[in-house]
């Protein structure tokens, strides 16, 4: 793909509530992964995002609002799901209003009948609300339905790999195994290593280039 | 409003048509009915239904060599059809040509330009060609933002600048329809990107819509909702492109026995090879599931099929296969 895709992106800055322009430099806060405009996260000093109080930020990054043309799931659903992400990491408040149809379109450079078909289901599942001549907004109990259909998304692409490395021959403690150095490495290249030693996680030493799937 | 729909159906449906069921009241920018071209005795295209409805982003697909390029030019009225009607914005291109081209923008494959003018010359030949509907501050910050001088002669010009040149041109005398043949081929990924960003931000706007003929994916997936596929042997196949996409599967079949590196392998009519190992075929195929997976268990040794959504790129290769000869020949590509 042209740009790697590798963080879900948000669909505007939290401190102007406007959205990003294509190109344009934006920061990452390093505590909850929220885009800011590289400007606007200068002048408020820290993450806007409500409820996380990240102070500090990754380098500048190319922006990563992407989606991926050739992937099986339709774009529209990769927008529908940009957004559900965005509201349950609080990047979106209930209330807050979206970009426009056009601008999104503009941005991400796709059929904006395509984002307002993303627009008008998320709307029917009640997450979105319309109000004429104003704009879309976050609906009121955006919320838990948001970070409900994040649980089941997640847990269904977990299945079809945990599925894939069960047909492949992997045993459940190797699975296991290997979710770890998964686990570890996203977090990893998203700055997010420290969140790693709060967790519980399943031994990984003391089988190490057994099975060859690891790299040191 | 629908003033298209009412067109009195001249010729009879002939075979399988498009589908031709828009919402009621949808308004049809570009319209063809039973389009042909001959050269001599040779039909280049024939029986060719194709509309573009109002706010849509349609692709012309098809391989190489099977008329898109002949279709535009007859859509444009810069070819006469052999048979067939077509309308554009509501006006016979032949006959109301130079009202139809004030009224839409093309930008050919070839990229002309007049070679001797400069990029500000040309614009101003378009702006007195086109009268108060150019937009000229709108162009003036189009070329700064694409970076073009305005004093660089065309003929200096690259690729890419050509085509910025033109794209800015077609888009600020305010068209209604964008017709666009092969607009990124050969184009960078920026100069790409600037050309789907227009056409994104272009058909926004109410009771617009573009036409173009491509064949890289990637942009079809992107921009554009709506399809029609050019087939040799067949009636052109049109709709929306995510239902086109879910009318064809990809089926990975795990074979008990090993086949043969090549040759026919008996498959049903419709059925395309994507990959083929000894043990295992990949297959997409349009049509309902269980017809195919038991077409697929009665020609192979079936040890198990999985089925899956076909990507974009393997619903195109299974869409626009020839339909010349029956059975087997459909395996052309393993």
């Amino acid at each position: 793909m042209i740009r790697s895709g590798r963080r879900a992106a948000s669909l505007m800055c939290p401190f102007c509530h406007a959205g990003f322009m294509a190109r344009e430099r934006v920061r990452v806060c390093a505590r909850c992964g929220a885009l800011h405009h590289a400007e606007c996260l200068g002048i408020h000093g820290r993450c806007a995002v409500h409820g996380c109080k990240g102070s500090s930020t990754e380098d500048e990054v190319e922006d990563e609002w992407t989606i991926q043309p050739d992937d099986p799931e339709p774009i529209g659903d990769q927008i529908a799901f940009r957004i559900l992400y965005a509201i349950a990491r609080g990047v979106y408040r209930p209330g807050d209003k979206l970009p426009t149809v056009r601008d999104v379109a503009a941005r991400l450079r796709v059929n904006p009948n395509t984002v307002s078909k993303a627009y008008r289901d998320l709307e029917r599942d009640g997450v979105l609300v319309s109000r004429r001549g104003t704009g879309v907004f976050v609906h009121e109990d955006a919320l838990a339905t948001a970070t409900e259909r994040r649980q089941a998304l997640v847990l269904s692409r977990f299945e079809r790999a945990a599925g894939e490395a069960l047909d492949a021959g992997l045993d459940a403690f190797q699975i296991q195994e290997v979710l770890a150095v998964a686990l570890e490495r996203a977090a990893r290249a998203r700055g997010r290593a420290r969140e790693l030693a709060e967790l519980p996680l399943p031994e990984t030493r003391g089988r190490e280039g057994k099975d060859g799937e690891r790299t040191p | 409003m629908s003033d298209t729909l009412e067109k009195p159906a001249k010729t009879a449906p002939q075979g399988e048509r498009p589908d031709m069921k828009s919402p009621p009241g949808e308004k049809r920018v570009m319209e063809a009915i039973g389009l042909g071209c001959r050269f001599g005795r040779r039909w280049v295209v024939r029986g060719l239904d194709l509309a573009v409805p109002e706010g849509s982003v349609t692709a012309l697909l098809g391989r190489n060599g099977v008329g898109k390029s002949t279709t535009i030019q007859m859509l444009l009225g810069l070819l006469p059809a052999s048979e067939g009607t077509v309308s554009v914005l509501g006006l016979d291109p032949r006959r109301r040509r130079a009202e139809m081209f004030s009224r839409l923008g093309y930008v050919s494959e070839r990229r002309e330009l007049l070679e001797e003018r400069t990029v500000s010359g040309l614009a101003r030949i378009v702006a007195a060609v086109h009268g108060e509907r150019f937009d000229r501050d709108g162009f003036e910050a189009l070329r700064a933002r694409y970076k073009l001088e305005s004093g660089s002669r065309c003929s200096t010009l690259s690729k890419g600048q050509r085509a910025r040149l033109l794209l800015s041109l077609a888009l600020m005398a305010k068209p209604e329809v964008l017709v666009l043949d092969e607009p990124t081929s050969g184009l960078d990924v920026v100069v790409r990107d600037d050309f789907l960003e227009a056409i994104a931000s272009f058909v926004a706007e109410e009771g617009r819509a573009v036409l173009l003929s491509t064949h890289l994916i990637e942009d079809v997936a992107r921009i554009c909702d709506r399809a029609v596929i050019m087939r040799e042997g067949a009636a052109a196949l049109s709709g929306e492109i995510e239902s086109l996409r879910a009318s064809v599967s990809r089926y990975v079949v795990r074979l008990t026995g090993v086949l043969p590196e090549s040759g026919p392998l008996g498959l049903p009519r419709g059925v395309v090879v994507v990959e083929r190992d000894p043990r295992a075929i990949t297959v997409v195929a349009q049509g309902a599931p269980e017809h195919f997976e038991a077409a697929l268990e009665a020609a192979l040794p079936v040890e198990g099929i999985e089925r899956r959504p076909a990507t974009l790129k393997e619903t195109f290769t299974c869409l626009t296969e020839p339909c010349t000869q029956p059975g087997p020949g459909s395996e052309a590509r393993a």
